[in-house]
């Protein structure tokens, strides 16, 4: 029995050590992120050019469809930048603002994204994956709340925000991190009954009311206007009319509900994502749609 | 707590080191309690009822063996099965077909005009019930033909119904082979272990990384079947057949590695399936317990095949639509195992007409379209989505250019997550070609951690939330 013993753990720790070092050396190597959330990445990449844009989209993957950088005109006026929902408003805020740091030419931002979008809350996979992992850098971080950066640094831990490779290994494997959310808060309640995805900060609306600010200051329009969504549309925009009265953006929320264009259900694969097909023959009339629904 | 929950892994490091070190006499008590801890963690109730029929399965057992012999109480022998049977029945019932009985009797009294409404009683049905159950019924029965001995021991015998590794899922090993198994003193065996860890380690790359990625493709197309038609449903079609395969011979292969290391060896339970040249010979290879006990105690009590033809042919039906009912309580069930019924006599008649010899691989191919055929009955919803599934399959196959490009609607798959998918479904297939040929596979260390690392990376990558088997559910 004990010959068998000692090779299953030789064979298991060889396993789990190989693993690890075969990971340590590609990253060594220069593999660095861009796996889960690449086109997060890519808009970084971009946010850091100078360009001669005067119009800049942002917004979730809904408008992504339609104003993914894919589709850039090259000689337009409008830079699409639209990503996705769980970068959350507080991403596509650090996206905006370095995006005027480097393009002081810009005039105009539309913030597009289903309603629900904007509420997002901050989610323990997602979140890691789409924003810990390609935002949690010493040159991002000064656009975030010291809170919200103090409380990010709470739930995942500062090794798993701090250390370069402990983020890119959770970041490339979801399943990891997803154990690690698991068994640790599991560890977490037993220890203190904490759920940690409760103490996850606020990062939608406090973000908006800085993007608009940022915006008004410097003179750029923001539009904030709503994607596509189905014809049996249940978000309780109520709630949502309410706390942005309550955060002082009324006008924000009129437009973006007076945008709101809806589409036939059976046109979305998942509810919330339009099929191929119908992107492809109305993507030019839907941008146009959008972008002329914004108050002028 | 799946096998392969981490749960389960500590749970099983837990009570292989105590068996392995403590004295045979106990080891018993040490299953029998790991059985019920395993069951509970289910549901903590239901763990009653495996106690239940393990007692009266016990009981009745040794009555029937104190009985026999005794002028005059053949009567009573034969009053005492009878009423366990319709115990054992009734529990079956009561969790698994009551309400497929009840909707059926309840649609019979609307049509007749009947203002009655019958009750709808919602239970959670118990997991494993249908291979608990078919294992004591099995032993007594056997108990009551003289087959078997009674076993008068409780502890050996509660242990063995309760035994973990196929409390959930079956194999339905017969009780009789592990209370032996059990009684006898049993040394460690190196090399036993080594083919029972490399058999987990099998079962494992099976479910965990090709049947659990498969299962988001099918599940997500079995949803909503009316959206997709063409190239789009052979390919579910297909997937499906390798992800049931993938999926209950995995948890055998876990189970079987399981019981191995606790040194208490399974009959196997799958015998590549799909490498079958007939229907008939594709059941003696998959499921090959449940297949065995059908046989025994339904299909030959019926009269088997040494009757007369149509009776041979009701008794191949009869034997198939229940085992079709046995894994679930739905029409859908019923007719897929008559549908394999029916192939089996419409094959036995061909096989007597046609003498031209055909090439193996051709006979392998058409058993392998024929069984997926049949698995969409199996996994859709309903009749009529089966029905949608074979009907559409081959929609707009007139126009190839077109037939293929539909398939472009199926949910799209990262090209180097289909790369290691392919690469386990070469491993598997291998191993089961070795395996048919008849060679043993001993795997050397430096493969298995090259296996291992694949996985790894897959599981941590790709990975999906770790669904349950498909055969719980029965």
């Amino acid at each position: 029995m004990k010959k068998f013993v000692r090779e299953i753990l030789i064979i298991t720790a060889a396993s789990v050590m190989l693993f690890v070092l075969m990971n340590i050396i590609y990253f060594k190597l220069g593999h660095h992120g861009r796996m889960t959330a690449f086109e997060v990445y890519d808009a970084i990449d971009r946010t850091g050019q100078q360009t001669e844009y005067t119009a800049l989209v942002l917004g979730d993957s809904v408008a992504r469809q339609f104003f993914s950088p894919e589709d850039q005109d090259e000689s337009g006026r409008i830079c699409f930048l639209a990503t996705n929902q769980a970068i959350m408003t507080a991403g596509n805020d650090i996206l905006l603002e370095r995006f005027i740091e480097n393009n002081a030419q810009l005039k105009e931002v539309y913030y597009i994204l289903r309603p629900d979008s904007l509420k997002s809350r901050a989610n323990f996979i997602y979140t890691y994956s789409y924003f810990i992992t390609p935002f949690f850098y010493n040159e991002y971080l000064k656009y975030l709340s010291a809170d919200t950066v103090e409380a990010l640094k709470n739930v995942y831990g500062r090794l798993w925000t701090g250390k370069e490779f402990p983020k890119w290994f959770l970041g490339k494997y979801p399943k990891a991190l997803e154990m690690y959310n698991h068994y640790g808060q599991r560890i977490w309640e037993m220890k203190c009954a904490w759920n940690k995805e409760n103490e996850l900060p606020d990062m939608s609306l406090p973000y908006l009311k800085k993007m608009k600010q940022i915006c008004d200051d410097r003179r750029i329009e923001f539009h904030l206007l709503a994607a596509p969504v189905p014809e049996k549309y249940e978000y309780d925009l109520e709630q949502l009319c309410s706390e942005m009265d309550a955060a002082g953006m009324p006008d924000l929320y009129e437009e973006l509900t007076d945008s709101m264009q809806y589409v036939e259900g059976t046109q979305f694969v998942d509810g919330i994502h339009l099929n191929k097909e119908y992107v492809q023959a109305n993507k030019e009339s839907i941008r146009k749609n959008i972008l002329e629904s914004r108050r002028k | 707590m799946v096998f392969q929950s981490a749960e389960f892994i500590i749970f099983f490091i837990i009570i292989f080191g105590c068996y392995w070190t403590m004295s045979c006499k106990y080891r018993w008590i040490l299953l029998l309690g790991a059985g019920y801890v395993f069951y509970s963690a289910w549901n903590i109730k239901y763990s009653l009822l495996l106690l239940l029929v393990t007692l009266i399965s016990y009981l009745t057992a040794l009555l029937l063996e104190r009985t026999d012999g005794r002028e005059g109480r053949e009567q009573s022998r034969k009053w005492t099965l009878r009423l366990y049977v319709i115990f054992e029945l009734s529990i079956l019932f009561l969790f698994k077909y009551l309400g497929f009985f009840s909707e059926i009797f309840g649609s019979m009294l609307e049509k007749a005009s009947v203002p009655f409404r019958i009750p709808a009683l919602s239970l959670l049905l118990p997991v494993g019930i249908s291979f608990y159950i078919f294992q004591t019924l099995g032993y007594v029965l056997d108990v009551y033909n003289r087959k078997i001995h009674a076993e008068n021991h409780f502890g050996y015998f509660a242990a063995s119904v309760a035994f973990f590794p196929i409390l959930l899922s079956g194999p339905i090993e017969r009780i009789q082979n592990l209370v032996v198994q059990l009684k006898e003193k049993r040394a460690f065996s190196y090399e036993n272990a080594r083919i029972s860890f490399q058999r987990i380690l099998l079962g494992c790359l099976k479910k965990i990384m090709i049947a659990d990625s498969l299962a988001v493709y099918v599940d997500q197309v079995y949803a909503d079947v009316r959206g997709y038609s063409g190239l789009s449903l052979v390919l579910v079609i297909v997937l499906y057949s390798i992800e049931i395969y993938c999926d209950f011979s995995g948890y055998s292969d876990m189970a079987t590695g399981i019981a191995g290391l606790l040194g208490i060896y399974l009959k196997p339970n799958f015998m590549r399936p799909y490498f079958a040249d007939s229907v008939k010979e594709f059941w003696k290879r998959w499921h090959i317990s449940l297949t065995s006990w059908f046989r025994d105690y339904v299909y030959i009590p019926l009269g088997g095949n040494r009757v007369r033809t149509w009776k041979k042919d009701r008794n191949v039906m009869i034997t198939f639509l229940l085992s079709g009912l046995w894994h679930g309580a739905d029409w859908s069930f019923v007719f897929w195992g008559g549908l394999h019924g029916g192939m089996q006599l419409l094959e036995g008649r061909l096989s007597e007409k046609i003498r031209v010899r055909i090439p193996r691989i051709i006979k392998q191919l058409a058993v392998f379209v024929l069984v997926s055929l049949a698995w969409v009955f199996f996994r859709a919803d309903n009749l009529r989505e089966a029905g949608y599934v074979i009907g559409h399959c081959l929609q707009g196959i007139t126009a190839p250019a077109e037939y293929f490009r539909l398939s472009g609607n199926l949910p799209e798959m990262p090209v180097l997550q289909l790369l290691f998918l392919a690469a386990f479904m070469l491993i598997v297939f291998l191993t089961d070609l070795q395996e048919e040929k008849g060679r043993v596979i001993r795997a050397g260390k430096i493969s298995v951690i090259v296996v291992i690392e694949m996985a790894l990376f897959y599981y941590f990558r790709y990975g999906t939330d770790g669904s349950a088997f498909i055969y719980f559910q029965f």
